[in-house]
């Protein structure tokens, strides 16, 4: 199939030329079709009111009003901010993403984290507490291997908790399983754990 | 170029009729040509399985009815994330919350983040990796900006751990922007806690924010220079270093007398005197034009200028019709200088009848600056 420019095309339609099949065949191959089936590059820039599909891809979008979507699964790293050349450095953050999950007194998988995810924060919903008296409601989060590598807080009130005592070094450069426990929960479904974390380059 | 319909298009070669050339003209124009390179507008919407674009996608909106999927996904201005208003109730949209974090070194002061105009903080906490005992007075640990190393607050630990910075006055944790810094007042390890600050970034209400002004060049002029009357000067500086969306100038003045433009102006080169689009005029004081007095500096409103470190700039001068014409230079023989007599050249970008000086000096303009939109 030979591609050729508009200013060929035209060429060969000059007044007093003699056309022949090479130049329609030429013209047809050079213009888009609307049955093809197959991709169809273009050299320059699109130009429409609307691209409609099915399916668009991109190697940058650049959207000067809102994005809408109804679902976006937005993998690798997501950050937001001005850009980095139009201003000081760090004018970008990293986006936190929060996962949860129901914890009972049997251990629960509240997130599978990216690789070199950094943790910002723990946090546990105690909808109904265990009293004091009997021990109260003891939240391990750790991950596989431990199951209070992240630490140990032990509650006797419904409300919101977070794990402040954790070591920092082990929030930085995580992957893989978070697990939380409950155990002296007083019901069977009556506490939410929550991790929050971004994803480094 | 002539662009025409099927129905058109059609007519033209309906049984009977002759072919013209420009049958066959009109139609190679009315359809789209893989070859060629400059932008073909459609006027209808275009519909396929699949879009794709080698480099990128533009558009005033985008809207996806299924996924939006992004290997990695640098997102600007105001991100928000809900259902829509118009089928929901008031706040049916929220903010996604954006975090920075850096490591601070002991006893030093560390950027942790450089936020946009409108931005809501709304947590700032450490990491501490070791502490200093509660024996020895704790680490104390200050955050706050560029005027004020203590003006979110200062938390003093004495155990590694995750903590806070509770006690933050409410109304300076919003509309922030700018650099947001930490600072370990008495740590006694080097790089032993991590500073992080959490925020989210409201639809700003009105205006423009900058970020600092930097130095893209100056140079010293030292040589007085006359009879430049009613000239229209342009220099080409060989060594600016910067760019950025607004630019502004400091005019130097003759130190034997008094140095008049008609209008001063700027724009990007795009060859030999010329710039790229019409140049932009530097107004003072929001007019056209500067009388210097002996030796007098004057520097320029900020003007839209959007450039890059790559670009070469074109300076515009129009020099006042009056003798004697003078004007300051620099001796560093380095630019390129253009100049045409009789002529006011600040609001054109192509032209013509200008003598080139090549290896020669900068007039006029002693510094030039520039500040981009945050």
């Amino acid at each position: 199939m030979t591609v050729v420019s508009r200013t060929t095309l035209n060429a060969y339609f000059d007044t007093g030329d003699v056309f022949t099949a090479q130049s329609m065949i030429d013209f047809i191959d050079s213009a888009a079709n609307l049955i093809d089936t197959t991709a169809q590059v273009f050299q320059s820039d699109i130009q429409a009111t609307n691209l409609i599909a099915t399916n668009i891809s991109a190697g940058m979008v650049n959207v000067t009003g809102p994005i809408t979507a109804s679902g976006a699964n937005l993998t690798g790293r997501i950050r937001h901010g001005v850009s980095a050349a139009a201003s000081a450095q760090d004018s970008r953050g990293d986006i936190l993403v929060v996962q949860e999950t129901t914890v009972t007194n049997a251990t629960a998988q509240v997130a599978f984290l990216p690789a070199t995810s950094n943790i910002r924060a723990f946090a546990i919903k105690i909808i109904a507490g265990g009293s004091a008296a009997a021990g109260g409601v003891r939240v391990n989060v750790g991950n596989s291997d431990s199951r209070n590598y992240f630490g140990t807080i032990t509650v006797s009130a419904g409300g919101m908790y977070d794990f402040t005592a954790v070591s920092a070094l082990r929030l930085t450069g995580v992957s893989g399983r978070v697990e939380m426990v409950c155990s002296g929960a007083s019901a069977g479904t009556n506490c939410i754990g929550i991790v929050q974390y971004y994803q480094r380059v | 170029m002539a662009a025409f319909g099927r129905p058109t298009l059609k007519r033209y070669f309906e049984t009977g009729k002759g072919l013209s050339n420009r049958s066959f003209v009109d139609m190679i124009d009315s359809i789209a040509n893989l070859s060629s390179t400059t932008a073909q507008q459609f006027n209808s919407d275009l519909v396929a399985p699949t879009l794709i674009a080698a480099s990128g996608l533009s558009a005033a909106s985008f809207v996806i009815e299924k996924q939006l999927l992004a290997s990695g996904a640098n997102l600007t201005g105001v991100i928000r994330h809900g259902v829509s208003a118009a089928i929901s109730a008031a706040d049916s949209r929220g903010y996604p919350v954006a975090t920075q974090e850096t490591t601070v070194a002991a006893t030093t002061t560390s950027q942790m983040g450089f936020l946009q105009r409108g931005s809501q903080i709304v947590g700032l906490g450490i990491k501490v990796l070791s502490a200093s005992s509660a024996l020895g007075g704790g680490t104390e640990i200050r955050a706050g900006n560029n005027d004020a190393l203590d003006y979110f607050g200062t938390i003093t630990v004495s155990a590694a751990g995750n903590y806070k910075f509770t006690n933050v006055s409410a109304s300076r944790l919003a509309n922030v922007s700018g650099a947001i810094i930490m600072a370990g007042i008495t740590a006694t390890a080097n790089a032993n806690f991590i500073g992080c600050v959490e925020y989210y970034v409201l639809v700003p209400t009105s205006g423009v924010e900058f970020g600092s002004v930097s130095q893209i060049s100056n140079w010293s002029l030292t040589i007085n220079v006359a009879a430049m009357q009613d000239y229209s000067l342009r220099c080409v500086p060989n060594d600016t270093t910067g760019g950025g969306t607004q630019i502004r100038v400091t005019m130097a003045g003759n130190s034997g007398g008094s140095t008049v433009y008609d209008n001063i102006a700027v724009g990007v080169r795009s060859s030999n005197a010329d710039t790229v689009s019409t140049p932009v005029e530097l107004l003072f004081n929001g007019a056209s034009g500067v009388t210097l007095a002996v030796g007098e500096t004057r520097t320029s409103d900020w003007a839209n200028l959007t450039f890059l470190d790559s670009d070469s700039l074109v300076l515009i001068m129009d020099m006042g019709a009056a003798s004697p014409g003078n004007v300051i230079r620099s001796a560093d023989s380095i630019h390129t200088f253009y100049r045409k007599t009789a002529t006011n050249s600040f609001n054109q970008s192509t032209v013509t009848g200008f003598s080139e000086f090549l290896n020669d000096n900068m007039y006029g303009v002693a510094t030039i600056e520039a500040r981009s939109a945050i």
